[in-house]
């Protein structure tokens, strides 16, 4: 729930229920009033009445102000004096329907007996009118609580706009991107102490990072210097007369062993290097040289194997990348697909302006897909490789925005590559 | 050939000496920016091997040092920078090869060869070892002047063997040299295998002695004893 939201219904539901019985207790006492009011009146009335001089002589129906007298009748008690007032309906046979009206009651005596007397007022307008102020009322109340949940709003979205700005960017932010994070200036203290205190974390996030980048480079450069002099010595204890078969066996396990990690180690260096975006040089290449040189390199493996080979080139295909990581990335799915394709099985290649495919028959895969470009993610067949061949080509996709798709499909494993529309090349 | 080696890791650069020696080479090693470049100023050396980051100051400024006094011929840059812009300026300054270390001792020797063939036999750069013999210019190879037609590989192959007679030469270390940096070597092995077999029959058929000799597991030797 957005916060705006949030407080908006806090707001909403605290109004209405503040305002509810607000207006509860803003209609009795209206009514009270009004009662109070009209009860004067009626005492008013009384001592009127009792000032006429015949007053106990006077008919059903005689007016006094409002109020109207009802017919006079006898009791026999004497015992209640006290004045009664009470809401009553009286059947008005001119409009044919009960009307309301208050009634005072007293009793009073005369000289041979005692009277009940009723003075009557018709309370229809003053009720009309408890109900239109009510109504009012309400209108004003919900007009009110309409103005303060827009004006809510909108104050709430002003002074939350910097605050959404500040997400917007962190949430963009990328460490690997040169650049540091640049947050709004706000008039808000508590924002500009977020401010300040993120721009702070940021700074310090990124120097880490930094020193991270460079440990590890370095110390992958500084590991290939040891290599170099194990693979050398070895090299040299290799060509020593006198070494029987067991020696030959140990000495080349251990310089394919020390090979190996060069190998990693160089690997690595180039994931770090992608990384780090340390190929900044942006050429126009041809997707179809690169691929076609590849494919000659691995001419030997491909008729070893038997391979069917499928290539279809769109004519005049360009695209604005780096020079060296394309060849890597072009390089690294033709040897993955010269690797996992069986014997007697099918590659297809096809370049379109658009994207490149390649396909492979095989079995499918045996983890999730997704698996497929992680480090060190190998095919359980296959412990020769390194399993960062996919993590370098999904490296440099992400690098220049290529899109890549894998899927698998009639028993062909497809690996294609979307081009970004700035780097098709559409000047020629 | 005389060949000055500056290298400032001892080990790396004894293994180098070593090697070179075996072959027939004079070589000096320096470890330093400094004895490199006072060497450099006396004595004349037909090659040059030269690692980028020495403690006291870069092999690019050596190798410009020595082009502009124009003395050396060949110069081959080893390095633990896997940098591309290294690389590049390393061979723009006029650097023959970059070598990125670890390397084989058989790629810089086969390195090393082809520079003394450059330097010593300007135009007619041929390759002569007994009955056969290789014009590099033109890719081809002969057994006892009669052509032998091979792939490219196979042609590459014979080379490499030739420069490293009498060595063993590893699996990796002639996949290395056959696919470069970024071949998968595990993978070449089984056609390694295949391209020698193919290569020595077609020596042995055109009538050559079968040199190339199988160490088991390890590598092969081009045997000339």
């Amino acid at each position: 729930m957005k916060l705006s939201t949030r407080t908006s219904l806090n707001f909403l539901s605290i109004a209405l229920f503040t305002f509810l019985f607000a207006l509860i207790a803003f209609y009795y006492t209206l009514r009270t009033q009004v009662d109070r009011y009209i009860n004067n009146e009626l005492l008013k009335a009384k001592e009127a009445f009792f000032q006429k001089p015949d007053s106990h002589s006077i008919d059903a129906g005689f007016y006094i102000g409002a109020c109207q007298v009802m017919p006079i009748k006898s009791v026999s008690t004497l015992l209640d004096t006290a004045v009664r007032f009470q809401d009553t309906l009286i059947f008005h046979s001119q409009v044919g329907k009960f009307l309301p009206y208050r009634q005072m009651k007293f009793i009073t005596s005369t000289k041979e007996n005692a009277l009940e007397i009723r003075i009557i007022r018709p309370l229809e307008e003053t009720d009309q009118l408890i109900v239109n102020i009510f109504l009012l009322m309400t209108l004003l109340v919900i007009v009110l609580i309409i103005a303060l949940l827009i004006t809510n709003k909108y104050s709430s979205h002003q002074i939350w706009k910097n605050f959404y700005k500040t997400l917007d960017k962190l949430n963009r932010f990328d460490l690997n991107a040169q650049g540091d994070l640049d947050l709004p200036i706000t008039d808000i203290q508590e924002f500009d102490d977020l401010k300040s205190v993120l721009m702070r974390m940021s700074k310090r996030i990124a120097g880490d990072y930094l020193k991270m980048k460079e440990y590890t480079e370095n110390a992958s450069h500084e590991i290939q210097t040891p290599l170099a002099i194990i693979n050398a010595k070895l090299e040299l204890l290799l060509q020593s007369k006198n070494l029987t078969e067991k020696d030959y066996k140990l000495i080349a396990d251990s310089y394919d062993a020390s090979n190996r990690l060069a190998r990693l180690n160089k690997t690595l260096i180039l994931l770090t290097r992608i990384e780090n975006h340390q190929f900044p040089e942006i050429e126009t290449v041809s997707p179809k040289n690169i691929i076609e040189r590849h494919l000659e390199n691995y001419e030997e493996l491909i008729q070893s194997k038997e391979l069917e080979l499928v290539v279809a080139f769109e004519p005049n295909v360009t695209l604005k990348i780096n020079p060296y990581l394309s060849d890597i990335l072009f390089l690294n799915l033709i040897k993955n697909a010269v690797r996992h394709t069986l014997p007697r099985g099918s590659i297809e290649i096809r370049l379109t302006n658009q994207q490149f495919e390649i396909v492979n028959s095989g079995a499918p895969l045996k983890v999730e897909a997704e698996k497929l470009f992680h480090r060190f993610y190998k095919s359980s067949d296959s412990k020769k490789s390194l399993g960062l061949g996919l993590a370098i080509v999904k490296k440099i996709t992400e690098l220049f925005g290529i899109e890549i798709l894998y899927f698998y499909q009639e028993n062909k494993h497809h690996v294609m590559l979307k081009f970004p529309s700035e780097a098709i090349n559409r000047d020629e | 050939m005389k060949i000055l080696l500056i290298e400032d890791e001892r080990d790396l650069a004894n293994s180098i000496q070593e090697y070179l020696l075996d072959e027939g080479h004079i070589c000096e090693a320096v470890n330093t920016f400094a004895d490199g470049a006072g060497k450099i100023e006396l004595y004349e050396y037909d090659c040059l091997i030269v690692d980028i980051n020495l403690p006291d100051g870069s092999g690019l400024d050596l190798i410009r040092l020595v082009k502009k006094r124009n003395l050396i011929s060949g110069i081959i840059i080893i390095s633990a920078r896997i940098s591309l812009e290294n690389r590049i300026e390393g061979l723009d300054i006029g650097a023959d090869h970059y070598l990125t270390k670890p390397f084989h001792l058989a790629e810089l020797n086969a390195h090393l060869k082809s520079i003394n063939r450059r330097i010593h036999f300007s135009g007619d750069n041929q390759i002569n070892f007994n009955e056969i013999k290789i014009v590099p210019d033109e890719h081809r190879a002969f057994v006892k002047d009669k052509e032998v037609l091979l792939t490219r590989k196979e042609y590459e192959l014979l080379v490499f063997f030739l420069s490293n007679k009498n060595r063993v030469i590893t699996k990796s270390g002639i996949a290395e040299h056959l696919w470069g940096d970024y071949m998968d070597t595990a993978d070449s092995f089984d056609f390694i295998y295949t391209h020698i077999k193919n290569l020595r029959h077609k020596l042995v058929k055109t009538g050559c002695t079968d040199y190339i000799k199988t160490i088991y597991g390890v590598g092969y030797k081009f045997d000339v004893s």
